[in-house]
């Protein structure tokens, strides 16, 4: 089989796999508290209201109402974003409470590592209670790390973290925000991380949301946003022979949009395709739910507070599932639509502008810095 | 000498090819995608890494889900 009928066939199984839209995925937003304040947060707490927070009840509440209402039989993990996930006091209360249900026995937990760091003891609790893998966020060598976290230490703190994961026997990513004040040093980064050998080495181009969406110097140009690609290109031709290792560290780039069938899986290890509200369900840490936990919040679909998440799935997610609607602008006519979709969501405003585009940029040297609607700076996506 | 480092290259590259085949064949095609954070056995407790990238593995069938 050639490559393009390989992707052929792929093309055919994404859209029966739309039509299906079994949840597969939950995201959830456990908090938009933080213990730090990164110049570059796509998930700002800002607009976050404490008192709207879910309560300990109500999240547990939520999981086991899911267990009850949907068909779990093709459900595959627990994805648990911030703010901090663990500024929440009840974390390990409700990853106890929830783990009781077999199908949620496989938990990932995005945090900045300053709590493990501090409370190392926590990795036995999470492992005991269906947690399988951590994400630690590293953007950068200790200095930019820190600058960047507006604190002096965490830098060091996050790479322990880290690494204690690790030796904990968790699947381990090592997440780095890629900006145009740090991709000089993610060569290096990712030679430093490797050392410890956590499973993934993780980039994402900075998206234009949250706190970035305000600084935009941060954002890259079409120079630098290939430079990131080619250096994951290069690390994933000389070590994919490894991969099947578990000690070998992956390259990846994260869910930034589709690259063509040139790239796709030769900077990461899979096929990109958004999968906001195809098997991914996000619970907003208010409630509220949407199709991921990164996306704006003008595509706030419904409230668990107030209706079944069933129904809510089942009636209101056609717009992600369906995106002809958002076939305008640059896509309107790309060779690429029948793969990509219109690319990820959360590069999405409610009205269905795009923010950036990672396939315009690597192919036709789009530059989306100068172009960013004027809505993207007063209705932040990521908020 | 040349010639043999060419070989060995074209070799590799339909090494990396047949990765990328296994990929867009693999059963869920969007199961690995955003697959964040580091849980990556698949719903069977299957290692994707073992049946994409160990030489020798055959071919994954479509999804007959």
């Amino acid at each position: 089989m050639s490559l393009e009928q390989a992707f052929d066939s792929w093309k055919i199984r994404v859209n029966d796999k739309i039509q299906q839209h079994p949840l597969e995925i939950i995201s959830w937003e456990a908090t938009r508290a933080c213990n730090l304040n990164c110049v570059h947060c796509g998930s700002p707490r800002e607009t976050w209201v404490r008192k709207n927070e879910l309560s300990t009840e109500e999240v547990i509440g939520a999981f086991y109402q899911i267990a009850k209402d949907f068909d779990l039989s093709k459900f595959h993990h627990i994805n648990i974003t911030g703010g901090e996930p663990f500024v929440r006091k009840d974390l390990i209360d409700i990853l106890k409470q929830i783990s009781k249900v077999p199908q949620y026995r496989n938990i990932a937990i995005q945090t900045n590592g300053i709590y493990i760091y501090e409370n190392p003891q926590v990795l036995e609790e999470l492992r005991q209670y269906g947690v399988t893998g951590i994400g630690v966020s590293i953007d950068g060598l200790r200095e930019t790390h820190d600058s960047f976290r507006r604190k002096k230490g965490c830098f060091d703190k996050a790479m322990e973290a880290a690494r204690r994961g690790v030796e904990a026997g968790l699947v381990v990513t090592v997440s780095t925000v890629a900006h145009a004040k740090n991709i000089e040093e993610i060569p290096k980064l990712y030679e430093e991380v490797k050392q410890f050998h956590p499973r993934f080495f993780r980039v994402m181009i900075i998206d234009p949301i949250g706190r970035a969406e305000l600084n935009n110097e941060y954002l890259l140009s079409p120079e630098q946003t290939r430079q990131v690609i080619d250096f994951l290109k290069q690390k994933h031709e000389e070590n994919f022979e490894n991969y099947a290792d578990p000690k070998t560290t992956i390259v990846e780039l994260g869910c930034g949009g589709w690259l063509s069938t040139k790239l796709e899986g030769r900077v990461r290890p899979y096929i990109f395709h958004c999968i906001a509200g195809i098997n991914n369900l996000g619970i907003l840490y208010d409630g509220k739910l949407a199709s991921c936990s990164n996306i704006s919040r003008e595509f706030i679909e419904g409230d668990l507070r107030e209706e079944r998440i069933k129904d809510v799935w089942e009636r209101r997610y056609q717009k992600f599932r369906e995106r002809e609607w958002l076939k305008t602008g640059d896509c309107k006519n790309c060779s690429e639509w029948d793969y990509c979709h219109g690319g990820p969501m959360h590069k999405r405003l409610g009205d269905g502008t795009m923010l950036d585009c990672l396939y315009q940029t690597l192919f036709n040297g789009k530059d989306y810095r100068a172009c960013l609607p004027k809505k993207a700076f007063t209705t932040k996506a990521g908020n | 000498m040349r010639k043999l480092e060419q070989i060995e290259q074209i070799k590799r590259k339909a090494e990396l090819d047949k990765t990328i085949e296994k990929m867009a064949l693999y059963k869920n095609p969007v199961a690995l995608v955003n697959n964040m954070y580091g849980c990556h056995p698949d719903e069977n407790g299957s290692d994707y890494f073992t049946l994409i990238y160990k030489k020798y593995t055959p071919i994954i069938r479509e999804d007959t889900r």
